[in-house]
């Protein structure tokens, strides 16, 4: 048994985008290499565009990949047409229950018909095994003959997530399943991801925009920009000591609650190119305030970071990543 | 901080806004009782979760409520006109150069057939005398002014041809073409990345100094209101139930929602042991509970806060809270940080 559950090696996922009537290949995904451990909850943050949820959707088959491969398990995954007893073993938790659950059959009703079709469980068991996984996401059992429009986004999200666990797979790929969700829940949902791994063992392969779930929740953390990992590491290393520019400016970027902080919000300049116009060499760079002549010519690989005091692995996709000074940060009540 | 002009800008007093659900003959009670002021020059939060009213009550302000949706009490005073007993004829000469409103989506509320550049220079037109081409003027001016690079070029674009940042960019400009007095915001930054939101707030920063405009912002966003706001109110269940300064509010909240929220958002700069979510769901329209509306998820909550009515009682400082058992709320936060 591998220590790695899931690996992508070097993959790319590309799209045909239409820009007034010609086609161009976009890649949503370029090179992108990952591996997340058994029992680990990896998280991947980026903004809209970067790329994160194409890998989700690479990762449980719904998008397939132009070149690389992603291996699970040990085993080399078929980018479309995979068994049935292997797609057990990786489930997606979308982010809008909403529209990830059936609106006109009760939520026993779709627990059931998945037992069903994937020949789970023997007949008289199927009531028991969809108590049973809803008293691990925190549900009543009565809420079971309840339609998803008689729940509340917590609840219906806490459905999702019994839905994917109902066949209890090896990997959860969750796709920003807490974004839509106000912040009194929100917080309910983010422990209840922690307590499943605790219990349950299962990995945890979570997508965010908000640093700073993923900060409480993951143990590693990726970052991506523009279909590329900018940076990764151990998540307590990559707060304390971010070594890329776009990871700083993402840190920067997030208002705080202190109001001491009132004033300094910082802000990188400009917006996200364009996956079909990028610029040259480093991606970042056109945003980037330590940008030189050589990131315009030689895009950055992902380099090991040398000042990582503990040792564990910490990556940056930036030339100046062991030369950037310390990192500051907005907040000194930490 | 209390207002220094003599009249505050904006008054809201005691309003309520009922909701006929689509196909019901029920109403059912929105908001409740809501009582703030905006004073010239300030910005202030409205701070809630879905469905706590604060979107209606700020629509209301501006006569854009949904069909279905009443005002049925309570006045909305904007430079001591009654705003919700005001003819068609003063809501629609004060938008614009009164009061304008930035919106959460500025796909929807750009016209998708109209280049932006026109659609600032109508906005201009509709309140002032200008020629064409002087308005065209004030609107590249203005959209510059916004940090929108190479403006002219934008300015003869579609919508659908702009990113979100930049869409909202020019929403903003198109709302302020008239230099109104009062800005209601509706979750303008909410559809953004966090860097380009962090760019559009700094923006309102800057806007609001340099014109001196007075804000209203809702969001369920708190970090968001520390940022930009001096004052907070926070609505739950279409009352509110906590007010006061921004910088003193978060360091030591007067109501359990408050503290809720403040423990339920996660912190980037630190990890805690465990995040703590409010218990329970937040009542929808037409069921909320007697009493405190916020009684059955509290764990201050007593008898006494099942049944009667719980309104803002001023709790020095300028700040006020609905909550009776405010020195208990103290008590146990004291305790857990020693």
């Amino acid at each position: 048994m591998s220590e790695n559950l899931l690996e992508l090696n070097d993959v790319t996922v590309s799209f045909m985008a239409r820009r007034g009537g010609t086609k161009t290949p976009i890649n949503a995904a370029d090179h992108v290499s990952l591996s997340v451990r058994r029992g680990e909850i990896f998280g991947l943050v980026g903004e809209s565009g970067s790329g994160k949820s194409t890998l989700a959707r690479l990762i449980v088959g719904l998008n397939s990949a132009a070149s690389g491969t992603v291996v699970f398990d040990g085993e080399v995954l078929a980018n479309k047409k995979r068994p049935r007893a292997l797609r057990r073993q990786i489930q997606m938790v979308f982010q809008d229950p909403y529209s990830s659950l059936d609106p006109s059959m009760t939520v026993r009703q779709q627990l059931t018909e998945i037992l069903k079709v994937h020949d789970a469980v023997s007949d008289s068991q199927r009531k028991a095994h969809c108590e049973q996984v809803f008293a691990q996401v925190e549900l009543s059992p009565t809420l079971l003959s309840a339609r998803p429009r008689q729940m509340s986004g917590g609840q219906r999200q806490r459905v999702a997530i019994a839905r994917a666990l109902l066949l209890s797979p090896e990997l959860l790929v969750a796709d920003e399943p807490v974004s839509a969700l106000d912040v009194s829940i929100q917080a309910g949902i983010i422990q209840l991801f922690a307590d499943l791994r605790t219990r349950l063992g299962v990995t945890i392969f979570f997508i965010a925009h908000d640093l700073a779930v993923v900060r409480h929740l993951c143990d590693r953390v990726a970052v991506m920009y523009m279909g590329k990992i900018v940076e990764e590491g151990v998540t307590s290393e990559l707060f304390a000591n971010p070594r890329h520019p776009y990871t700083r400016a993402l840190l920067d970027s997030i208002p705080r609650l202190q109001p001491e902080a009132h004033e300094e919000i910082v802000a990188p300049e400009g917006e996200p190119p364009s996956l079909a116009r990028l610029p040259s060499g480093c991606r970042f760079r056109s945003r980037c305030p330590f940008a030189t002549e050589k990131c315009a010519l030689e895009e950055p690989p992902l380099i090991d970071v040398t000042s990582s005091p503990d040792g564990s692995l910490h990556r940056a996709a930036c030339h100046y990543a062991n030369e950037l000074e310390a990192y500051v940060g907005r907040s000194s009540t930490v | 901080m209390t207002s220094t002009s003599s009249e505050p800008l904006l008054v809201v007093e005691d309003l309520c806004i009922d909701v006929t659900p689509v196909g019901d003959k029920k109403v059912v009670p929105a908001v409740r009782n809501v009582t703030f002021q905006v004073a010239a020059g300030e910005a202030v939060g409205l701070v809630g979760e879905s469905g706590s009213g604060k979107s209606l009550t700020l629509r209301t302000i501006l006569g854009l409520l949904p069909a279905g949706v009443r005002a049925t009490g309570g006045r909305v005073l904007f430079e001591g006109v009654d705003l919700l007993k005001a003819p068609k004829k003063t809501l629609k000469n004060l938008r614009g150069t009164g009061i304008t409103m930035i919106f959460q989506e500025p796909m929807t509320s750009l016209n998708p057939i109209t280049k932006v550049g026109e659609q600032i220079i109508d906005a201009a037109r509709a309140k002032h005398s200008w020629s064409k081409s002087d308005a065209r003027d004030h609107a590249l001016r203005l959209a510059r002014h916004m940090g929108v690079p190479d403006a002219e070029n934008v300015l003869s674009l579609y919508p659908h041809e702009l990113s979100g940042g930049l869409r909202q960019r020019v929403m903003i400009a198109a709302a302020l073409a008239c230099r109104p007095k009062l800005v209601l915001c509706d979750e303008p930054t909410t559809a953004l990345d966090v860097t380009i939101q962090a760019q559009i707030i700094r923006l309102l920063i800057e806007l609001k100094d340099e014109f001196g405009m007075s804000m209203l912002y809702v969001t369920h966003d708190l970090a968001v209101v520390a940022q930009l706001c001096q004052r907070l109110e926070v609505m739950y269940s279409g009352s509110i139930v906590e007010s006061g300064l921004v910088s003193e509010l978060f360091r030591e909240p007067n109501h359990p929602y408050t503290q809720g929220l403040v423990n339920a958002t996660p912190d980037v700069d630190a990890v805690v042991d465990l995040l703590v979510g409010i218990r329970g769901n937040a009542p929808t329209l037409g069921n909320w509970p007697e009493g405190c509306a916020f009684h059955p998820r509290c764990d201050f909550a007593t008898e006494e806060c099942q049944s009667g009515e719980f309104p803002l009682r001023d709790t020095g400082d300028g700040r006020a809270s609905a909550c009776i058992h405010i020195d208990r709320l103290h008590e146990s936060t004291r305790q857990a940080t020693p």
